[in-house]
């Protein structure tokens, strides 16, 4: 069991509260990633304006478990951190990891924190193999996750489309628990 | 107007329906799982012996379309393709292939015929890229991927529990749909002219 809520202390000082997310974070959470910039929105796996899909998203994954947290400051969520995984099948040892932190965070020190939050579930979830997909030039995200200990696995050519519609290369990384 | 079912030949001149997997196919379509060999069994990717396995694998979710043929000779499926897209986000425009073939039928082309249905679909749909993933040792079905044209993109390390516990690596193989396309209606009229569909007095009633 793992207590929350939990207190992040930036490089700079400033006070993030960690803890799981509930159903009343649902439109905090859709605001969080509607206000994501443009660039930021080119890098990510769907459409986070269309918020029927984000909602169902957040609320619902069937056949999966997902653990998610989020960073709040104030009333707003500032940053989001999920591992999930299929509940049965020959991956169901393969938890996927997923994050996203606000502009203004990025390099405080949060994702770090986040992601090792994930791994104390990973080890609770009995997940024996960590994994992270992300555009092959997203270089904030590849660098966060090496610093996780993630590793390359596979670059997909075009494999992922962007909002635009433009195909982008994807990258797979890897983390053995 | 709706293409199916459709007969198609085999090498050996068996006759082989293919259609659209229903509903109603649940109880055969367990029944074809319980009667593959143990080792054909080996590498799917679920317990397909449990039949609430078989009836999850059926349902249809809101996150991803699944597009699925059976193949059947004399009413009893002797094969299953499935084709998974996501229907948001950025793979929509991808497709997971699994394809399962029952012992008696194999190495007559009956695959690539499944897969030739699916592509169809596939391309109706917006599909642009089809990958499957295989565990390392699975050599025959490599060795039909690359014939297609699929391409090693990503080995995964220890990435599927068999059915023994045992963890295995497994290859992500992808190709785009046209390049698999045009080898797929090669290597199917390669084939003595079998895998062609003639006539199919059933057709109309569909």
């Amino acid at each position: 069991m793992i207590r929350y809520p939990k207190v992040f202390r930036a490089k700079d000082g400033r006070v993030i509260v960690v803890r799981p997310a509930t159903s009343a974070d649902v439109n905090p959470l859709l605001e969080f990633f509607v206000n994501l910039p443009e660039e930021d929105r080119l890098h990510l796996r769907v459409d986070v304006t269309q918020r029927e899909v984000m909602r169902r998203r957040v609320l619902s994954r069937p056949h999966w478990e997902v653990v998610r947290l989020v960073g709040i400051v104030g009333d707003q969520v500032v940053a989001e951190c999920s591992i999930a995984h299929r509940t049965y099948g020959f991956e169901s040892h393969v938890g996927e990891v997923r994050m996203l932190v606000a502009p203004d965070y990025r390099g405080s020190g949060l994702a770090t924190y986040l992601g090792r939050q994930v791994f104390a579930h990973a080890i609770m979830m009995d997940l024996e193999k960590l994994e992270a997909c992300m555009m092959a030039d997203d270089i904030h995200a590849i660098r966060c996750a090496e610093r996780l200990g993630f590793e390359l696995e596979g670059v997909l050519k075009d494999f992922a489309k962007d909002v635009q519609g433009n195909n982008r290369d994807l990258q797979i990384m890897a983390l053995s628990t | 107007m709706n293409p199916y079912p459709k007969t198609v030949r085999l090498k050996s001149g068996t006759e082989i329906v293919l259609r659209p997997l229903c509903q109603d196919d649940l109880e055969s379509l367990h029944q074809f799982y319980l009667n593959l060999p143990e080792e054909d069994r080996f590498y799917l990717r679920t317990d397909v012996t449990d039949p609430r396995i078989v009836a999850m694998q059926m349902e249809d979710s809101d996150a991803e379309e699944r597009i699925r043929f059976v193949a059947l000779s004399d009413d009893v499926i002797v094969g299953t393709a499935v084709l998974l897209r996501p229907l948001h986000g950025w793979l929509q425009h991808t497709g997971e292939l699994r394809c399962v073939i029952a012992h008696d039928v194999q190495d007559q082309g009956l695959a690539k015929i499944m897969l030739r249905e699916l592509f169809q679909e596939a391309t109706r749909r917006g599909v642009e890229i089809v990958y499957g993933k295989v565990a390392a040792e699975q050599k025959v079905a490599i060795k039909i991927m690359n014939e297609i044209g699929f391409k090693q993109e990503a080995l995964r390390r220890d990435h599927q529990r068999t059915l023994d516990g045992n963890l295995h690596d497994v290859i992500w193989m992808t190709c785009s749909i046209s390049a698999a396309w045009d080898r797929l209606e090669d290597l199917i009229h390669s084939m003595d002219d079998q895998g062609r569909e003639f006539p199919n007095p059933r057709r109309g009633e569909s």
